[in-house]
């Protein structure tokens, strides 16, 4: 606790006034109002409007408590059957990609990493592009999510395959291989894309922009184990992740099993990545900017960093999927689209601002 | 200098080699690190004092022969038993993230943490005194990237102390320091093995290993050229021999331990003799 205070209070090469948005202490607290807020903004903003109490009331409704707050049916109907699920699987989708991205950026000791580095998108999307040309669909309308799950999976697989050597992994080879596969992948997309129909090319790009607006009970479900299994479990690999960017031998002479950490830790990316990719599109920035912006906050500790981006991207993903469906009403904006055209500038600017704070940004 | 360490190995090296490729770093070499002794490897560029240290740390494996570790060979071990008995401080860390100083060194704790051998008290207690004891408690807040090499150094040892184990391995670690720390960390180590660890030190500078030293492992193209007390190994024409330069060995003025001088090889002179 000493240090997380005098972290803030500290002055370093920068006035103390600088830079900080909210002090550390106020890390999860602020956090999980803010998810809370965004909660009850997604459930009451739209074409019916139900404000918090009403929502609330229909909640507990439906869990057999009365309260006295009036609602209509139709406002439970609308709460139930549209408005809950898209939050859970916005809020579900935006952890996900936080979650994902600020792992694998500690795993390639790389700020620059992504979930998409290690092939998991790019796959995904060759398998989403290929089941739309093809129009087969042995599993209905979870045809398209489960050939993106399977194809973002197999993409990982074969990074990783392709860049071990005796039994090892370097950091260094892992990110080109996923260079390399990437655009491996990307042509294949492409060469598909080309092939496509007009109207499979509108399903293509709408997909590939992101939405969540296809959001049932059963979309929700179908990601929530997957998603929920790396929620839990990489948290759990925080303080090796904390020595594996000290460098890998220093790792390992700290008794940190390397190798095995940085499988599953890679494994557990590409679970949540796959399921989120595969229920809501490819939904850029999320991953790789939510956890620079924790960091600013909550320092790199990944004991903090880890469960702090999971809130933040759960947060930042419901309020741009507000702003889809709000914006353009009736119409909706895909969720991609809203992300990187906010968060870009605004990321823009936390970076020139944390570096006049301090010389290493993150 | 003036106890006679223990007889009794706890980390051994017998008849090591080690090969990359067509490369042949180290060949043959055999020695003892003994409890209470401060062992320092020293020799030219290249002469495989790094490689030998990563041997003995168990992050390389060796072609041929086997390290030992208090009777059982390094690969026997697991990762995490290992780090409860050995510490290695890197020539330089590569650590970009901002983690403050104090962070770094808690992460000296991990080990034991995870090991449950320890308890926040303890791991507290041993923190402050690795940073006292390597005079960093004062940059306890600040962000390890900004600071200086030599105080990245310094924070380096204090998380190599924190991880509090009998074997320490130490490449380089006056690297980057001022005169006043490199004789610091030197003494501070000596301190350390006459409470009984054992410290194998890379040093370069001769007169730091003659000065603090128990005995000297002299390091030639891969090979043990010699090995022994500082007295006995730094000889004027041993040392002239292996690092190919012209060297007097003498006896220091002040403290009675042997004075390293290289004999400057001047092109033809100038007239007014350069100052210094």
């Amino acid at each position: 606790m000493g240090t997380v205070l005098s972290r803030a209070f500290t002055a370093r090469r920068a006035p103390a006034t600088g830079g900080r948005l909210v002090t550390p202490a106020l890390l999860f607290p602020g956090l999980v109002a803010l998810l809370g807020l965004a909660i009850l903004l997604n459930l009451g903003l739209g074409a019916m409007e139900i404000r918090p109490a009403q929502a609330i009331a229909i909640i507990a409704d439906r869990l057999g408590i009365p309260l006295s707050t009036d609602f209509t049916p139709q406002q439970a109907s609308v709460l139930w059957a549209i408005r809950l699920p898209r939050v859970a699987l916005a809020a579900l989708v935006g952890a996900a990609l936080a979650l994902s991205g600020a792992t694998l950026q500690g795993v390639f000791r790389n700020p620059l990493a992504d979930p998409g580095l290690i092939g998991v998108s790019s796959g995904a999307a060759l398998g989403a592009v290929a089941t739309i040309l093809v129009g087969l669909a042995p599993f209905g309308l979870a045809t398209l999510p489960i050939a993106a799950f399977l194809g973002g999976l197999l993409a990982t697989l074969a990074v990783y395959g392709l860049a071990r050597q005796d039994g090892r992994t370097d950091v260094v080879t892992l990110i080109l291989t996923g260079i390399a596969c990437n655009a491996v992948l990307g042509a294949a997309t492409g060469y598909l894309t080309f092939l496509a129909t007009d109207a499979q090319l509108r399903a293509i790009v709408f997909w590939s922009l992101g939405s969540i607006g296809g959001a049932t009970w059963d979309t929700t479900l179908r990601a929530l184990p997957l998603i929920a299994v790396g929620l839990l479990a990489a948290p759990r690999w925080s303080a090796a992740l904390n020595l594996l960017v000290l460098g890998e031998e220093e790792a390992t002479s700290l008794g940190v099993p390397t190798e095995r950490v940085r499988l599953s830790l890679i494994a557990l990316a590409a679970l949540m990545t796959g399921a989120a990719v595969a229920v809501a599109g490819i939904i850029g920035f999320v991953g790789l900017v939510v956890p620079h912006i924790v960091r600013l906050v909550s320092g790199p500790d990944h004991r903090r960093l880890l469960p702090a981006s999971a809130l933040a991207g759960a947060s930042l993903l419901l309020m741009a999927d507000l702003a889809a469906r709000t914006l353009a009403a009736p119409a909706e904006l895909p969720i991609g689209v809203v992300t990187a055209f906010a968060g870009g500038p605004f990321f823009l600017w936390l970076l020139r601002r944390a570096r006049q704070e301090r010389a290493i940004p993150g | 200098m003036t106890e006679p360490p223990s007889p009794r190995a706890i980390l051994e090296a017998q008849a090591v080699s080690y090969e990359t490729g067509s490369q042949r770093l180290l060949s043959d070499v055999s020695l003892e690190l003994l409890p209470g002794e401060v062992l320092a490897i020293v020799g030219p560029n290249g002469a495989g004092k790094t490689t030998l240290l990563r041997l003995l740390a168990g992050i390389l494996r060796p072609t041929c022969g086997a390290v030992v570790l208090d009777g059982r060979p390094l690969g026997a071990y697991r990762p995490e038993e290992l780090a409860l008995r050995r510490a290695v401080m890197p020539q330089q860390s590569l650590l970009r993230f901002g983690f403050t100083a104090r962070e770094v060194v808690a992460m000296g704790r991990y080990p034991h943490q995870r090991a449950r051998q320890s308890d926040r008290l303890t791991d507290e207690r041993v923190i402050a005194r690795a940073m006292a004891e390597t005079e960093t408690h004062e940059l306890a807040d600040r962000l390890f990237p900004t600071l200086s090499g030599g105080e990245q150094g310094r924070v380096t040892l204090a998380r190599v102390l924190a991880q509090d184990t009998p074997v320490l391995l130490l490449d380089e670690p006056t690297a980057s320091l001022d005169i006043r720390h490199q004789h610091g960390m030197l003494a501070l180590a000596q301190k350390l093995a006459r409470r009984g660890a054992a410290i194998a030190v890379i040093l370069h500078d001769l007169n730091l290993a003659a000065a603090y030293a128990d005995r000297i492992a002299l390091l030639c193209a891969g090979q043990l050229a010699d090995l022994g007390p500082p007295r006995a190994v730094l000889r004027e024409s041993l040392l002239t021999e292996v690092f190919r330069c012209p060297i007097a060995v003498r006896c220091h003025p002040l403290s009675d331990c042997p004075l390293i001088l290289p004999i400057a090889e001047r092109a033809a002179a100038p007239d007014s003799a350069s100052p210094g």
